[in-house]
């Protein structure tokens, strides 16, 4: 327990201890600084509000996400991973897409910039060196004697002379790198309750608040929806739309498999390198199948990436002339993004391993045809080592 | 996305593909029901394992490797750490809730519906349904359903249940994508064999391709 006894502000008690640091279990990572960058970004120098509408607006414009970006690669793990508990850092989190934060979420260092870490110093409590120069006035107290407690403010209605009080939570970080702070400080907004119930209440609202719109832009179609029960129901459906996915594709992936000879897995495995991914087909005379064509227009009715299918179905068209050039182990590179229009483009080489020249992944690429031993048109950062010499008619046996 | 899960692509391809490989050598599946659940299970595995530690992650493997069968792909896909996981998570009890038929949410939806109307159809007007304890009642119920879907779901709350969530649609959206681009694959190293392709289906390209956008 914590007494600021120079602020006028006392300490809370040791239930909001041990909320605080319940609330770090679940996020780590998002630095304070966001709180602070916010703050410093905020014209009116006010504290960050929790809501979130007030955030949006600062979060979505771009100064503010470039500096975000660096605060949210991690540098180092040397500076105190601060918790950031919940609506300052999650709407933090929302200006940025989803997968994102995500990362953010599970990331356990923080970003240790200096320069940034000086400029959140000035704005953390607990910053001994300069806080008192700098730092707004409400925001700056006298550090406690240990680093590792914090504690949440409490104002009443007499708020340091400012007519609207807003409630900020930011999070104590320690800009020497030293251990992490696990609370939260918290200014209580006017005319609310500043029980810590409520306020842990609140707290996790605003938690679960940031979570269902983080979903809600992960969801196609669901930025629109308001309510939150429409939108779980929306979250639900896609999860088992996915799933559903997931099972469809392994059935086909069934029905092809015997055709695929996975034996020589091992040999491509160690042969391919982490860029580029190999297909081998075997030699190329193959008598037709005419059970897969025939099952190629049933499966076109049912599936739903058909659009890669129909492409590689017209490339390979044109492969085949070429293909049946070559008698001899062919490799080819697959796009294996989803590379939407032109999605098959195919390379010849002969039976070199090739390390990818091209830039990364989200290329697409026309596919030209050239003879046998020319250079790849494309990689793909996948590894794959799909095997299969694929043999001729006797491993065609299609199953419906 | 792909920039985030680039890394994470590759191994679960890797994963998947060993997987495969593993369960093929294993047994000769005869009907295509077991190798598509074979197909399933590695895919899933190798998407768990690929995904790294979270809580879904365990759930479901340790979901996966509760039943005999998958136990020699879990092996194989895992190595080393399906000894510590399966020493670590040997608590069956736990699990067997998971297993649960799954109720789709239009038939709970229905449910519910007609739940209610039964209630007001039978007190009249006197069932005062404040719309915050509609809203609750709804909320619970999706939770619900939710926690089903999610693996491992069972036993988180609030957050912690949507961000296990975000990460599971997430990374079932990378899986969906993987198996798609092994399907092309597939599909490119057969047709190229083939003399004549059909010309039909290249009508339903437009079609399909609205589909495929939406839902990359």
């Amino acid at each position: 327990m914590w007494k600021w006894s120079s602020d006028g502000m006392y300490s809370s008690s040791s239930a909001n201890h041990i909320f605080c640091s319940s609330e770090f279990r679940f996020h780590r990572s998002v630095p304070s600084s966001h709180a602070h960058s916010q703050q410093k970004h905020n014209h009116k120098h006010k504290q960050v509000t929790v809501r979130t509408h007030t955030l949006s607006s600062p979060l979505l414009s771009s100064p503010m996400e470039d500096e975000i970006q660096p605060l949210l690669n991690p540098t180092t793990a040397s500076a105190s991973p601060s918790v950031a508990t919940s609506g300052a850092s999650f709407t933090a989190l929302l200006g940025l897409p989803p997968n994102r934060a995500v990362e953010l979420l599970h990331e356990p260092t923080f970003p240790s910039d200096p320069a940034l870490v000086d400029r959140a110093a000035r704005f953390s409590v607990f910053a001994a060196a300069a806080a008192a120069s700098s730092a707004p006035s409400p925001e700056v107290s006298p550090p406690p004697p240990p680093p590792e407690t914090a504690k949440k403010r409490k104002d009443g209605a007499s708020t340091n002379g400012k007519a609207k009080v807003k409630k900020g939570k930011h999070a104590e970080e320690d800009t020497d790198g030293e251990n992490k702070l696990p609370y939260v400080h918290v200014r209580a907004r006017r005319g609310q309750a500043t029980d810590s119930h409520s306020l842990a209440e609140r707290a996790r609202r605003e938690k679960i608040n940031a979570r269902m719109k983080l979903l809600q832009e992960l969801v196609p179609g669901c930025s629109k929806i308001s309510g939150t029960a429409l939108v779980l129901d929306e979250i639900i459906n896609h999860v088992q739309y996915l799933q559903r996915q997931v099972e469809y594709l392994s059935m086909r992936l069934a029905a092809v498999n015997p055709r695929i000879d996975f034996s020589g897995l091992d040999t491509f495995l160690s042969a391919t390198t982490m860029e580029c991914g190999r297909l081998t087909i075997g030699n190329a005379k193959v008598g037709t199948e005419l059970d897969q064509q025939q099952q190629q227009p049933v499966w076109s009715e049912v599936g739903v990436s058909d659009s890669d299918r129909m492409n590689s179905t017209t490339n390979s068209k044109r492969l085949q002339i070429q293909l049946q050039q070559n008698q001899l182990q062919q490799f080819w590179h697959v796009d294996f993004l989803n590379t939407q229009n032109h999605s098959q483009p195919s390379v010849w080489e002969r039976d070199t391993v090739m390390g990818s020249t091209a830039p990364h992944v989200q290329r697409e690429e026309q596919h030209s045809l050239v003879g046998p031993g020319a250079v790849p048109l494309l990689s793909f950062d996948r590894v794959n080592p799909v095997a299969p010499p694929i043999q001729s008619n006797q491993q065609l046996k299609m199953e419906l | 996305m792909h920039v985030t899960k680039e890394f994470k692509k590759k191994t679960f391809l890797k994963q998947l593909l060993l997987g495969l490989h593993v369960s093929n050598s294993i047994s000769n599946p005869i009907s295509i029901q077991q190798r598509k659940n074979s197909i399933k299970l590695s895919a899933d595995l190798a998407m768990a394992f690929a995904r790294g530690r979270t809580h879904w992650t365990h759930a479901l493997i340790t979901k996966l490797g509760q039943k005999e069968e998958n136990k020699s792909t879990l092996k194989g896909i895992l190595g080393r750490r399906y000894e510590i996981l399966m020493a670590r998570y040997s608590c069956p009890l736990l699990y067997q809730k998971v297993q649960r038929r799954k109720k789709s949410v239009t038939s709970y939806r229905f449910s519910y519906n007609a739940q209610k109307r039964r209630s007001s159809a039978l007190k009249g007007s006197c069932v005062r349904v404040s719309p915050s304890v509609v809203a609750r009642n709804l909320e619970n119920r999706r939770t619900k359903v939710l926690k089903r879907l999610v693996p491992g779901g069972e036993f988180l709350n609030g957050s912690s249940l949507l961000s296990e969530a975000l990460d599971y649609v997430i990374s079932l959206k990378a899986q969906v994508d993987m198996m798609k681009s092994l399907w092309r694959a597939t599909q490119v190293s057969s047709s190229s064999n083939v003399e004549l392709v059909p010309s039909a289906p290249l009508q339903k390209k437009d079609a399909s391709c609205t589909i495929a956008n939406s839902e990359e």
